[in-house]
Order: C-alpha cells, then sequence, then structure tokens
C-alpha cells in the first residue's frame, strides 16, 4: 500500500503522482468516502430548511464584494476602533513579515508554549516550525489541527485538517504519542474526551494564544471566530495575549454584514445553520471584565491578496473558506487534499496556489478539474471557479507553461476545425484507425461495424445521395 | 453555400419547418448512430433536418485547453455555419452549452461578433430539451416497454443547459410502463472531462468507476445519458456492467420507439 508523505516531498506539480499514490492508499479513500457523503447531505439538508438560500447568498456577496470594493477604507477603520478598544494592529505583507511580528510579540511575553486555535493564514506562513525553531513550543487545539500536529502533517482540508485519517488511525495515534497506558479508543468520544484531557494543560500553561479570523468588523473593530469546540474562545481567553492571525479579505463592513456572511457559512461549511460558538473579540481585557487576555494584537496578511484584487482574478477574494467546493469536487473526493501539495486544495486551492506562489509552480491544478461546474454551484459567494480555472489554463499557454504536444494538438486541431472537407477526411481516417486497432474505450456499446468507417457528416451525405437515386 | 441548399429527399419536406443538427465531433467521428437517431426523433415531430455539411466541432478543446485564440476561430466558423437557420440542434448538452453559454462570453471583446454569438445562442438546443419543449406530444409511445431504465446526468446538462427533469418526463411519456430508477448520486462526475480524462487517467478511471457502481446497482437494464463523451469514457468499463446497456438517449428512444432512420437508406 502506498502513502503520501505529506511533509515535505509534496508539492503542487508534483500533483499527479500524488494524486496517483493517494488513489491506491486504502485508508484515505476510507476516510475520504465517509466524509464526502456526510458533507454533501448536511448542507443539502441545511439549505433545504432555509425559504430562499439563494436570497442569503446575494445578501452575504453584497456584503462581501462592498467591503472589497473600498477596502482599504474597511481595513483603515478596523484598525482605529481595534487600537480604540485598546488592541493594536499589525500590517504584514509577507508570510515571513507575519512570522517575524508574532515571533516578536510571544518574545516580548517570553513566551514558552503559545495555544493555537484553527488559523489557514498561519498554514500559508508555516507558523507553528518557525515559532518552534526560535524555542517556542505551539499546542494546535481543534481536535483536528491536533491530530495532524501529532502525527506531523499538514490540513488536508481547509475546515477538516484531519479529514483524510480514519477513526482506527487517530486510535492508532493516540496510543503511540499519549501514555495512557491501555485504554479503549474504539468510541469517537473516547478520542474526543483523551484529546480535551490532552490540551486542558496546554490552555492553562500557555503564554500566548493564536488564533485565525473568519471576519474582521471595520466599524466595531471585533474578530470574529466560529468553531465546533470552543477551542477558538479558550485560545483567546485563557492566555495573557491573544494574537490574531488574518488576511485582509476578511474585513466586513460592519454587524450586519457580518452576520449575512456568518449565515451562509455555517450552512455551506458542515450544514449547521450556526457553528457551536460564534464568539467575536474586541480588544484586551476592560479593567471591569473578569476575564480575557490583557494584550490583543491583529496581524492581517497581504501575500499576494492585493494584486489577486486587482487582477481579473479578483472573484476569489470573495472566498470565505467554508471547504463547500472541496466537499462537492469530483477530483478532491477522489484524492484528499495532500495530492493539490500545498495549504489551499481542492478548485479553491487550484486558482489560489498557482497566484499566490507563481503559475509555474502549480500547472497542474488548474488543469485538475474536469470542469463538472459543482464548485461554483454550492459556492455561497457565487466564485465562478471553473472560469477562473479556464483563465489559469489560458495563462499557462500564453506563457507557453502548456505541454508542447498539447499545444502543438491543439493548434492543428483548431485550424483542421475551420476547413470543413479535410476535418471530415482527417477525423474520418482518425475513426478507422481508432475502430481498426480497437481502441475499445472510445467506442461507443453498439460498436460501428468495420465496414461504416465514414463520420456521420459523410454517411449522411451519403445517405442523402442514395435517397435521391431513388427517387 | 451549398449546404443551405434544401436537399431532403421527402417531397414534403418544404411545408416542415427545418432545423440543422449540429452533430459534435464525437458523434461525428464515433458515436455516428447518435447522429442519426437525432434525426430520427426531429422527422418524428415534424421537422425537416438538415446536416450542415461545413460543421466541424464546437471548439470545446481549445476552450478549455487554453487555446482561446483557436477557440475563438473554431466559434466564429461554426456561427458562420449555423446562423442562417431557425433553429440549431446539438445532441450533447456539452457542446449545446459551449454555444449557447460560452460563445458570447468567448466573443465578448468584438462587438459584432458578440452579437451574432448570442443570436445563436438564443436558437441553439440541446435536442432532447427541443423535443420535449416543442413536440413531445408528437411522438409515439410503446406501452410494451417494462423494463428499468436509469439515467446519467451529465454535469453540463445539469448545469449548462438543465435538462434533467425533461428526460424523466419524455421518457415517462413515451415508455408509460417503465421502470424509471434514479442514480444515489446522480449530480456526480463520471470524470469525463474532455481532456481530464486524457491528462489525469487513473483519476477518472476512479469516477467512473464510481458511477458505474452507482448504475449497476440500479439493475437497470438500461442507462441513458445526453452526452456521448461520458458514454465514450464509461464504455472503458464495459465488461464490468455487462447487464446494462449505456445509450444516448436519441438512440434508446429511436430503438424502443422503433422510429425510422436515415442510416439504413444506403443499404
Amino acid at each position: 500500500m502506498k502513502t503520501i508523505d505529506p511533509i515535505n516531498t509534496t508539492n503542487p506539480n508534483g500533483f499527479k503522482n500524488q494524486a496517483s499514490a493517494a488513489l491506491e492508499d486504502t485508508n484515505l479513500q476510507t476516510a475520504l468516502q465517509r466524509a464526502k457523503s456526510g458533507f454533501i447531505e448536511k448542507r443539502k439538508k441545511a439549505i433545504h430548511l432555509v425559504d430562499d438560500f439563494e436570497h442569503l447568498k446575494t445578501q452575504a456577496q453584497q456584503a462581501k464584494q462592498s467591503a472589497l470594493d473600498n477596502l482599504n477604507h474597511h481595513l483603515a477603520l478596523f484598525e482605529k476602533n481595534v487600537v480604540a478598544s485598546g488592541g493594536a494592529v499589525h500590517r504584514a505583507k509577507t508570510p515571513a513579515e507575519l512570522n517575524q511580528i508574532v515571533l516578536k510579540i510571544c518574545q516580548q511575553q517570553n513566551a514558552k508554549l503559545v495555544t493555537k486555535g484553527k488559523s489557514m493564514v498561519s498554514e500559508e506562513t508555516h507558523l507553528n516550525a518557525f515559532l518552534e525553531k526560535h524555542g517556542i513550543s505551539t499546542a494546535e487545539t481543534d481536535l483536528g489541527e491536533y491530530i495532524i500536529q501529532l502525527a506531523k502533517e499538514k490540513p488536508s482540508h481547509i475546515i477538516a485538517p484531519a479529514v483524510h485519517k480514519t477513526r482506527q488511525q487517530v486510535a492508532e495515534l493516540f496510543k503511540h504519542n499519549h501514555e495512557l497506558g491501555e485504554r479503549d479508543l474504539e468510541e469517537i468520544r473516547a478520542l474526543v474526551d483523551e484529546a480535551r484531557a490532552m490540551l486542558r494543560k496546554a490552555f492553562l500553561l500557555a503564554d500566548v494564544g493564536i488564533t485565525g479570523a473568519n471576519l474582521l468588523v471595520a466599524d466595531t473593530g471585533s474578530v470574529a471566530i466560529v468553531t465546533n469546540e470552543g477551542n477558538g474562545d479558550l485560545t483567546a481567553t485563557l492566555p495573557k495575549t491573544h494574537i490574531v492571525t488574518a488576511s485582509i479579505e476578511k474585513v466586513v463592513a460592519n454587524m450586519e454584514d457580518a452576520g449575512k456572511i456568518l449565515q451562509v457559512l455555517g450552512r455551506s461549511a458542515t450544514g449547521q445553520a450556526m457553528s457551536t460558538y460564534t464568539s467575536f473579540f474586541n480588544g484586551p481585557r476592560r479593567t471591569e471584565d473578569l476575564d480575557g487576555p490583557s494584550a490583543f494584537h491583529v496581524v492581517i496578511l497581504d501575500n499576494g491578496r492585493s494584486d489577486i484584487l486587482n487582477s481579473k482574478y479578483k472573484d476569489m477574494m470573495r472566498c470565505i473558506k467554508c471547504g463547500a467546493c472541496l466537499n462537492h469536487c469530483p477530483v478532491y473526493g477522489a484524492v484528499g487534499g495532500h495530492a493539490y501539495g500545498d495549504v489551499y486544495p481542492g478548485p479553491m486551492g487550484s486558482v489560489l496556489t498557482p497566484l499566490m506562489k507563481g503559475i509555474e509552480q502549480a500547472t497542474p491544478l488548474p488543469n485538475a478539474s474536469t470542469f463538472c461546474g459543482r464548485c461554483e454551484e454550492v459556492c455561497p459567494m457565487s466564485i465562478p471557479l471553473p472560469e477562473l480555472l479556464r483563465q489559469l489554463r489560458n495563462d499557462q499557454a500564453t506563457k507557453g507553461l502548456a505541454p508542447k504536444l498539447q499545444s502543438m494538438a491543439l493548434g492543428i486541431y483548431g485550424w483542421l476545425a475551420r476547413k470543413p472537407r479535410l476535418f471530415q477526411l482527417t477525423m474520418g481516417m482518425f475513426g478507422r484507425v481508432v475502430k481498426l486497432f480497437k481502441v475499445s474505450h472510445i467506442l461507443p456499446q453498439e460498436t460501428p461495424a468495420p465496414d461504416a468507417p465514414d463520420t456521420f457528416v459523410q454517411q449522411w451525405k451519403k445517405s442523402k445521395q442514395g435517397h435521391s437515386e431513388n427517387e | 453555400m451549398n449546404n443551405l441548399e434544401p436537399a431532403s429527399p421527402q417531397s414534403s419536406a418544404a411545408q416542415k419547418p427545418q432545423v440543422a443538427l449540429f452533430a459534435t465531433c464525437l458523434v461525428n467521428t464515433f458515436h455516428t448512430k447518435v447522429g442519426f437517431a437525432a434525426a430520427a426523433l426531429l422527422d418524428a415531430i415534424g421537422y425537416s433536418v438538415e446536416v450542415p455539411t461545413q460543421q466541424t466541432c464546437c471548439g470545446q478543446p481549445n476552450y478549455n485547453n487554453g487555446d482561446h485564440n483557436g477557440a475563438i476561430t473554431v466559434a466564429k466558423h461554426t456561427i458562420e455555419t449555423l446562423t442562417s437557420y431557425d433553429h440549431v440542434i446539438v445532441p450533447s448538452s456539452s457542446c449545446a452549452g459551449m454555444i449557447k453559454n460560452h460563445y458570447p462570453r468567448l466573443l465578448d471583446a468584438e462587438h459584432d461578433w458578440r452579437r451574432k454569438a448570442e443570436g445563436l445562442a438564443n436558437k441553439t438546443w440541446e435536442l432532447v430539451d427541443f423535443v420535449y419543449q416543442k413536440k413531445r406530444h408528437a411522438l409515439p409511445s410503446n406501452a410494451d416497454f417494462r423494463k428499468t431504465i436509469t439515467h446519467h446526468d451529465s454535469c453540463s446538462s445539469i448545469r449548462e443547459t438543465k435538462v434533467t427533469d425533461q428526460v424523466r418526463s419524455l421518457i415517462a411519456e413515451c415508455l408509460p410502463n417503465a421502470h424509471f430508477k434514479e442514480l444515489s448520486e446522480s449530480e456526480a462526475c463520471c470524470g469525463f472531462g474532455g481532456t481530464f480524462c486524457v491528462k489525469f487517467g487513473d483519476i477518472a478511471s476512479q469516477l467512473a468507476t464510481n458511477k458505474i457502481t452507482d448504475i449497476g446497482n440500479t439493475k437497470a437494464d438500461y442507462c441513458t445519458s445526453l452526452d456521448s463523451g461520458c458514454n465514450a469514457h464509461l464504455n472503458r468499463f464495459a465488461e464490468s456492467y455487462e447487464t446494462v446497456r449505456l445509450q444516448h438517449l436519441a438512440v434508446f428512444l429511436a430503438e424502443q420507439l422503433n422510429l425510422a432512420t436515415f442510416e439504413s437508406a444506403k443499404d
């Protein structure tokens, strides 16, 4: 049985081989099959319960788009309001800048241990590895993230990081890493309880808590986080310092707009009208507060997003990272997230990765789509993912990154398709060769007799002539 | 253009409204029977079928593989070939969707061409949609057919042409005693994806296997679809579902309704 080593060996340009290995990985296939049907069914049910989901989508899209149209204004307003409530906002152009800013804050606190809520931005910057290198331990507190941290892997899904693992694999992992003697870990409940007990120590010991952000609310300076485990809240409120790692496109104008986006986020992601916890964090604790951190920092990453916003790919910035496109993608469903070789997998990742890393760094990804269109259909932000992938294929061809043979074949085919007589002759011959050599997979079940090798247009012409002669 | 000359053998053809049949490259080259069955369906509901000889391909191979300029020239050729007809009928949701939804977008930068593309888009129909919307009652029915049918909704018939309910209704009306059984994952892609199945053969095979399993589980005698691309792709696994016949819906209906096809005319 082959398995993928998702840590060091995968990269976006290795997609084809990584995908082949994934198809052979029986544990992965079991896990993917189970997860896929669950996500799809839950979303479907949640949407049926709403009178008019299309209306909610339109509202959410307008909220998001109006924030993006005036992004700098909203980011400035957000910063002003965070500062007004006693917090600080830092802007990072690159992943390296974000890591430096976070490290500096941690070092000022003499931090030894950092607890972390789920943050895809911190995955983008490889923050954990960076902090560990500087002697600061990190403890992921989202159950899925905790599992993959133990396994020394990367998330394979943007909202369900350990979705590629079976329950049995998780049980083995826990038995290997937690020195707790013989115990029964058959039930999911037992796994959750054990993880919770292990994490409790980290929550109480941590000097700094780092969370992501689902939304940044400009006119209140609030950071919204949705979770189902409550780990985000413990990460944010127990340590003395709370650092939020976010990206620029997370900002919305106000609470009303935040509400519009939250209404489609949970339903699209996990089929929940609302996630179990939806928390808004506003600055450090005030004198009258009973708890909360004494320092509150928001680090906002760009990492190429401003450029994307100014390009023909700007629609991609409406993405609210719900994961619906992953859950409904036939290719993601077949090979899982690690095959994509970077932080963001599936259709959204196949657009984002080449845009953020460079188009030549991820040439297979835009091609890894059947253009079935289901991603666009389920996207609550109506991002035209197939069209963006098609654009990327066009950019590849324009930059000479498409395979030479493909470009040549397309050139010939495109030329032939404007020469009807030659087209019929060539296709007739091509068909004849295929039929002769029985390239069976192209043929219909009702295989045409070898004595009728003409194209349909040629046959039709002959049959018409036959009719005319008979008359 | 000689292809516009009425060449129909029937003397009554002059009174019948005329439609152009755009066969698509897959039907033209490999699944020629689908072309004849499509013509038979159109003939049965009272249309005179013209097959413009200048037709080639809708341009999707170029369009979907980054060659937009190539696709634009193929699209222009197709527009010129088909523009003079009142209706253009395509026995494929994928290619019909290309003409209806993507030509106008592809030619957006050239005003006159965009207008022509929109004109063609508005009169282009997926075959089964046309038959159903225009004159389904003119089709004969066959009450003796009592077998089980399932249908593979191609992604393009779900999202590009939106021809899904029409299929069920047409089958129910033409074969009132047929037993129709839905696939459990009717919205899942079969993995064809045009050149996708060439570029990523093993992923495409996996998706086809999933689809075949789903089809097999219905225990249906026939599985129909509107796209020869899906059929060609799924046929790679023909051995694994020998009890099910996978057919283009046009071929299936032409056979079960005993429609006369022009195919035998050359004999």
